[in-house]
């Protein structure tokens, strides 16, 4: 069966166009300031360009019988796993240089979620172009690619911490030199000039779990690092290389798994830190879900 | 790669009258006679190695570098 060359462009045309479009949506930048723009929006559109290409050209090659062209697809996979091998290598290499690093946990989720978001223009290119060949329309294929960018939504909907667990805000005490919240004992601190700056600018927050899955998600060491490195980098710490004793933390109150986080910051305002706390993504990549075990559960009692 | 050294004492600074409660191990001991003193030139240690100070609420501070 041979398409007709007008036909052949739609469909081609659709694909590339709903695919691009797809990974555009996907192009935002916020308060992370990742990716980078304007370097790495132009990096991410053209890659997004070339799967939309990829997953639009699939369908009039399988309609041409040309089988050969699923390899290509197999090709690209590889691809985007270099993509995924990018970001993650740019990331580590930044990891050095931040007062407090994002945790290979972090790293991760990001690479995958990059990699991720090309698939999708390459799916949505392939359902637009396949929708205007069988239609025969250029109009359905641009609905209908609509109606996939929307429904993708779904598959790369991220959870926040405020899903996942209640965030309040805690009082810091010290015991002598120890540094406690809710009888908690996160650290020792030796220095009074050090005491002084915690009493004065640190917050705390306690992240409470709202289930044995985000008990468990949450106790997760990478996790908690995302947590550290996001807050500081909106809030701005008071911690320098050589002060370590105002280094920002995180410990588990092993009587109920709550995550205690204390942080030394500029402008010490506890409604802040707990709003940028809600508002972290809970990373995909350390979930459990124990609450699908019939052991853990029947742990539970 | 570069490889540090964690959870490692880099010094110590005692009272003199908790001499007993140390003894010479990896760590120079450092001996002072005032509690403002400890207080002081374990601030300067701490920013020089970069190591936190931690008290051990026995008359003995140590500096301990964590990363």
């Amino acid at each position: 069966m041979s398409i007709g060359h007008d036909l052949y462009i739609k469909i081609v045309l659709m694909g590339i166009v709903m695919g691009s479009l797809a990974r555009f949506v996907y192009l935002r930048v916020d308060y992370r300031q990742y990716p980078t723009y304007p370097q790495g929006y132009m990096t991410h559109l053209t890659l997004g360009v070339i799967s939309a290409a990829l997953g639009a050209f699939s369908v009039p090659a399988l309609i041409e019988k040309q089988y050969t062209a699923v390899t290509f697809l197999a090709l690209a996979a590889q691809q985007f796993k270099g993509v995924r091998e990018i970001e993650r290598t740019s990331l580590e290499k930044m990891e050095s240089t931040e007062l407090v690093p994002r945790g290979a946990a972090y790293i991760e989720n990001i690479a995958k979620i990059f990699e991720a978001r090309n698939y999708i223009a390459m799916a949505v290119a392939a359902v637009t172009s396949l929708s205007t060949y069988l239609a025969k329309s250029a109009l359905v294929g641009l609905a209908v690619g609509g109606i996939s960018i929307y429904l993708s939504r779904y598959v790369m909907k991220t959870a926040y911490i405020r899903d996942i667990a209640d965030v309040i805000p805690a009082k810091i005490v010290f015991k002598g030199p120890r540094l406690s919240v809710e009888n908690v004992i996160l650290a020792d601190i030796g220095l009074k000039e050090g005491r002084e700056i915690i009493e004065k600018y640190g917050v705390a927050a306690i992240i409470r779990p709202k289930s044995l899955d985000s008990l468990i998600s949450i106790n997760n060491l990478g996790i908690r690092q995302a947590i550290l490195h996001e807050t500081a980098n909106q809030l701005g710490l008071r911690m320098n290389i050589d002060t370590p004793e105002l280094a920002p933390m995180t410990m588990n109150n092993s009587e109920n798994g709550d995550v205690i986080v204390v942080m030394v910051v500029m402008k010490p305002d506890v409604d802040a830190f707990v709003e940028i706390i809600k508002n972290i993504p809970a990373i995909e990549t350390v979930r459990k879900y124990p609450s699908k075990s019939r052991g853990a559960t029947r742990n539970l009692g | 790669m570069e490889v540090h050294v964690t959870g490692y004492v880099v010094a110590i600074v005692a009272l003199r009258r908790a001499k007993d409660n140390v003894s010479s191990g990896t760590a120079p001991i450092i001996y002072v006679d005032t509690e403002e003193d400890q207080q002081r030139i374990s601030m300067y240690m701490s920013r020089i190695f970069k190591a936190a100070v931690h008290d051990l609420e026995n008359g003995v501070f140590i500096l301990v570098k964590q990363y």
